[in-house]
């Protein structure tokens, strides 16, 4: 059961990044660098962060952000916070 | 005296002046020595009586901040002059006093130490992002928190807060490298200055610091004296209007981010 849910977790993420951050969807994997490989930079994590808040309601810590590297990072984060992150995709 | 009428030309770029030479540099050693002991002693003052005065007696704190920000403005223009007595011979390139009149998110590159000291003094009553830890540097501590800058270690709030400010109208001074580099690193510009601008619809305002030979750069003492008088040279470059790189008025995250990476390119081309 967790397992598909990670899995489902990383793929919403993945989705999210593609339509509103421009990221290549062939770059993705679990254990993508967010910033060499995938092109993220912190004003992409300020704004993902208000995107998963507007969007779910929930508030993750920037603290719990700051330590983020990878792709799975952020699943890890959002999985132990419970956010619902199939409502933070775009209609 | 503004800035534009002390725009004089001293020394033509590379000719020889007093200020070379042994004794040039004994006299530039001293009058550095002596610039940086004025500095925190004029801070410590600006702390310790002027701005508990200011808090005493001004108790609207947008007032306030408008006369630190003009008193900033004054004494570090007071402080850029006297070092540049014997330490520079400085320039301004470019319209000034035209770009004064309209609101603008003014971007330069970050060469040494003192640019900041310069904008501040060219743009009175600009807003700055400053680096955080001068909110508890005792020496700078009173005068950023009297102005009322903008702190540079909260992106969220940085974002907001920076983006709430110029929508109000201010200008902001910027240096969208983040810090100094040190000699033999070579500077990275963050996107974050574009952004601000495409989000606040302000014109940026790209400035190129020209300093030569190089001086007090990250990790250089003040005590290594250059071994020429320097020039300290300040291009203000054509505004750019974000709206130019975005295709509708109303853009997605997609396009925000792509205009911002490529006014951000231009600002390299422009300033490094």
């Amino acid at each position: 059961m967790n397992a598909v849910m990670e899995a489902s977790t990383y793929h919403y993420l993945c989705q999210i990044l593609i339509a509103e951050f421009d990221i290549d969807a062939e770059a993705m994997r679990p254990d993508a660098q967010l910033g060499d490989e995938l092109g993220l930079d912190s004003i992409d994590a300020v704004d993902l962060l208000v995107h998963l808040r507007e969007t779910t309601g929930h508030e993750i810590a920037r603290e719990r952000f700051k330590a983020v590297r990878t792709l799975q990072d952020i699943v890890n984060i959002i999985d132990s916070e419970n956010i619902p992150l199939e409502q933070a995709l775009s209609t | 005296m503004t800035p534009s009428e002390q725009n004089s030309i001293r020394t033509k770029p590379g000719q020889r002046n007093a200020f070379d030479g042994v004794w040039g540099i004994r006299l530039r050693r001293f009058w550095t020595a002596l610039s940086f002991t004025v500095f925190p002693i004029g801070a410590l003052l600006f702390g310790l009586v002027y701005a508990p005065l200011l808090w005493l007696l001004i108790w609207n704190r947008e007032r306030r901040q408008r006369i630190a920000r003009a008193s900033v403005s004054k004494l570090f223009g007071f402080f850029f002059r006297f070092m540049g007595v014997t330490l520079h011979d400085f320039h301004i390139f470019g319209d000034l006093v035209g770009n004064l009149e309209r609101p603008a998110l003014i971007v330069a590159n970050h060469i040494t130490l003192v640019d900041a000291v310069c904008l501040m003094w060219l743009f009175p009553g600009a807003d700055c992002v400053v680096k955080g830890s001068h909110w508890r540097n005792p020496i700078m501590m009173a005068a950023v928190r009297a102005a009322g800058y903008l702190r540079n270690d909260d992106d969220e709030h940085l974002l907001t807060e920076a983006v709430r400010r110029l929508t109000d109208g201010g200008s902001m001074v910027l240096f969208p490298q983040g810090t100094r580099v040190r000699a033999e690193e070579q500077p990275e510009l963050k996107r974050g200055a574009a952004v601000l601008a495409l989000r606040s619809h302000v014109d940026l305002l790209p400035i190129r610091i020209e300093v030569s030979p190089l001086t007090l750069r990250k990790g250089e003492p003040w005590s290594s004296i250059p071994e020429r008088r320097v020039h300290f040279h300040i291009h203000i470059l054509d505004r750019i209007a974000p709206a130019e790189y975005l295709a509708s008025s109303n853009p997605s995250r997609r396009e925000e981010r792509e205009a911002s990476h490529a006014i951000t390119e231009r600002l390299r081309e422009l300033l490094l």
